[in-house]
């Protein structure tokens, strides 16, 4: 077991590397002016010419690579030009709603997607079935920004029961979770049902069946708990839409992390925002998947030998 | 399972009418595959609208009509001038959404176009030459997923300035990971096939075993994740654009009609209605034809 984590700690760790050099080159390969871009549009020369003496713009690309990681084994994500604060501690300080947000939203996503999933999989080419999978394409299908704010007009400006957005209690949290879980939600369904029907034919369930156990004690505890695996292993994957919702999400809904942090920036075209951000959640979901992994390996040991 | 067999009826008498007319045919695979010919459908609307959005738009799309406004500078609602309302500056909400599918399409499509060559050459080569060459390109492919692909195009997007055909670059080319690692998938499994041995012994170069033997076997998984993708990308540009880093005013496009509507939904709510319907409609159908197509070119499904 612990030459699989190993190998799958390296193989993070090359990852990892991977996204340093793709920011890196993102900041200061591409951009025609480097010291410009990270400045900002308006800043006046001094700044300029003082930003590209401090990062060492003027020397060769590999040394400035190593300067960079450098930088950001030591937290320095560089320093937002519109607010001239660290982006590291700007990001540090928005994680808390979004953690909060992202939770919501993930929770949403589980129920209403599950019991619809084990719905569809027991109705299976029935008329509830084909109304639940249209209903799902159709959820896949949306904008996220677009059912937030249609949710919005409706259920908090038309009938106010919810704020018009904002960040809070678990008030503010309703909407903004309800939008993620209603577009998500048909992913986890989709697969549950799949991955029901395929364990209903197992010869496990057939014996339950045999040893007279009851429709919903063989769908309960023999056919969901089965099924199940492929699911957990969606949520791995689901982690980074779940990230790129969050950003959309909070934009729709004003919502104070570090999407709302994000979306500022880009209005500002602040770069070292931008880049902190997108570095960050690259960052989050490669660790995610990693330890997704290695739980994986001590449950199932059957994961490791693939 | 088992008591499913008694129920399906005996074979239909398929070999009886040896040569049925085409129109009958047509009607039975439409009733065989609803959704496949429900998706093609709106996407040949969508075609259409965006060719012939010069021609059958009412009014420009950018033209900003004082009659637009009222008064106190509320959009207008729909009229016979404005057949979907106005927007925040007086413009026509038809037209635009006419014209926004012009922008979709053209995104999603060369913008998947360009996800395909990428991801196909990567998933075949690696999955071909296997070894180190595999480890490299996989860990490359690793990466590339690593970034959530909204945000990495809202970061190439950032650098290289806002526009439509950077939008389209950005998502094309850093968007092609998920076809890789399918394509590769599908190459493991069919480069040990006799048919590609026996190529093998004949002398055929590697490119064309690769190119000419495999890829044209792994072909229907391709074609259904693209048709897929289409629909992806279009949202993503979507994303952008109501972000305010895609698609720039006043070029119309859905995501950045909704992003105005943003400030106006509460007194002219069709500003947001009519846009993110056109959007849902247009991912809807790619969804649909995506999802066709695969049960279609399921084996377990050429019986029908």
């Amino acid at each position: 077991m612990y030459a699989y984590i190993l190998r799958r700690l390296f193989s993070a760790v090359i990852v990892l590397f991977g996204i340093s050099v793709v920011t890196f080159l993102l900041i200061y390969a591409i951009p025609a002016d480097p010291a410009r871009m990270i400045a900002g549009p308006k800043a006046p020369e001094s700044v300029v010419l003082t930003i590209r003496h401090q990062l060492g713009l003027d020397q060769p690309l590999p040394l400035q690579y190593i300067h960079y990681v450098w930088r950001l084994l030591h937290g320095d994500l560089g320093t937002s030009y519109t607010y001239n604060l660290p982006v590291a501690t700007m990001i540090v300080q928005r994680l808390w709603p979004t953690a909060e947000l992202a939770l919501g939203c993930w929770l949403a996503e589980l129920i209403i997607g599950i019991p619809l999933g084990i719905y569809t999989a027991r109705h299976a080419r029935r008329l509830g079935d084909y109304i639940v999978s249209a209903l799902a394409l159709i959820g896949i299908s949306l904008p996220l920004f677009w059912l937030g704010l249609l949710l919005l007009y409706w259920l908090a400006y038309q009938v106010p029961i919810f704020p018009l957005g904002g960040f809070g209690g678990l008030r503010y949290l309703i909407l903004p979770s309800l939008t993620y879980g209603i577009t998500g939600a048909a992913y986890y369904t989709r697969l549950l049902k799949s991955s029901m029907l395929e364990v209903m034919q197992q010869d496990y369930v057939r014996t339950a069946r045999a040893k007279g156990a009851g429709e919903s004690r063989v769908t309960f505890r023999h056919v969901v708990r089965n099924a199940l695996i492929p699911v957990v292993t969606f949520a791995g994957i689901d982690f980074s839409y779940l990230l790129t919702g969050v950003v959309l999400v909070e934009a729709t809904f004003n919502w104070n992390g570090f999407g709302s942090l994000a979306y500022t920036a880009i209005q500002n075209l602040d770069v070292p925002v931008i880049m902190g951000t997108v570095l960050l959640v690259a960052v989050a979901v490669v660790l995610f998947n990693l330890i997704v992994d290695i739980l994986y390996s001590v449950i199932d040991p059957r994961i490791r030998y693939s | 399972m088992a008591a499913m067999q008694f129920e399906t009826p005996p074979a239909p008498a398929e070999a009886a009418p040896p040569a049925k007319p085409f129109t009958r045919k047509f009607w039975k695979s439409v009733r065989d595959f609803p959704m496949l010919y429900l998706g093609a459908l709106i996407i040949v609307l969508l075609i259409l609208a965006a060719v012939l959005a010069p021609v059958i738009s009412p009014h420009n799309p950018t033209t900003q009509f004082s009659d637009g406004l009222t008064e106190s500078g509320i959009p207008v609602g729909p009229s016979a001038k404005f057949p979907l309302g106005a927007d925040n500056l007086g413009r026509d909400i038809l037209s635009r959404v006419l014209y926004g599918a012009q922008v979709s399409l053209l995104v999603g499509v060369i913008s998947t176009v360009i996800n395909l060559v990428l991801g196909v050459l990567v998933g075949t080569v690696a999955g071909y030459f296997g070894g180190w060459v595999d480890n490299v390109l996989m860990r490359v492919t690793d990466v590339i997923l690593a970034f959530p692909l909204l945000l990495f195009a809202m970061a190439l997007v950032a650098v290289l300035g806002p526009s439509l055909w950077n939008v389209l670059f950005a998502i094309g080319v850093l968007g092609w990971g998920t076809m890789a690692r399918v394509v590769r998938g599908q190459v493991l499994a069919v480069k040990e096939f006799e048919y590609v041995q026996a190529e093998r012994a004949l002398g055929a170069s590697n490119t064309r075993i690769m190119f000419r033997v495999i890829l044209p076997n792994i072909i229907g998984p391709v074609i259904v994740l693209s048709t897929l993708n289409v629909g992806q990308n279009i949202l993503v540009e979507a994303g952008l654009s109501f972000l305010g880093i895609g698609i720039q005013p006043p070029t119309p496009s859905w995501g950045n009609m909704i992003e105005a509507g943003m400030q106006t939904y509460q007194v002219a709510p069709w500003t947001l209605w009519f846009p993110g319907l056109a959007l849902v409609i247009a991912v809807l159908g790619f969804n649909l034809l995506g999802d066709g197509l695969r049960d279609i070119l399921d084996p377990r499904n050429t019986q029908h």
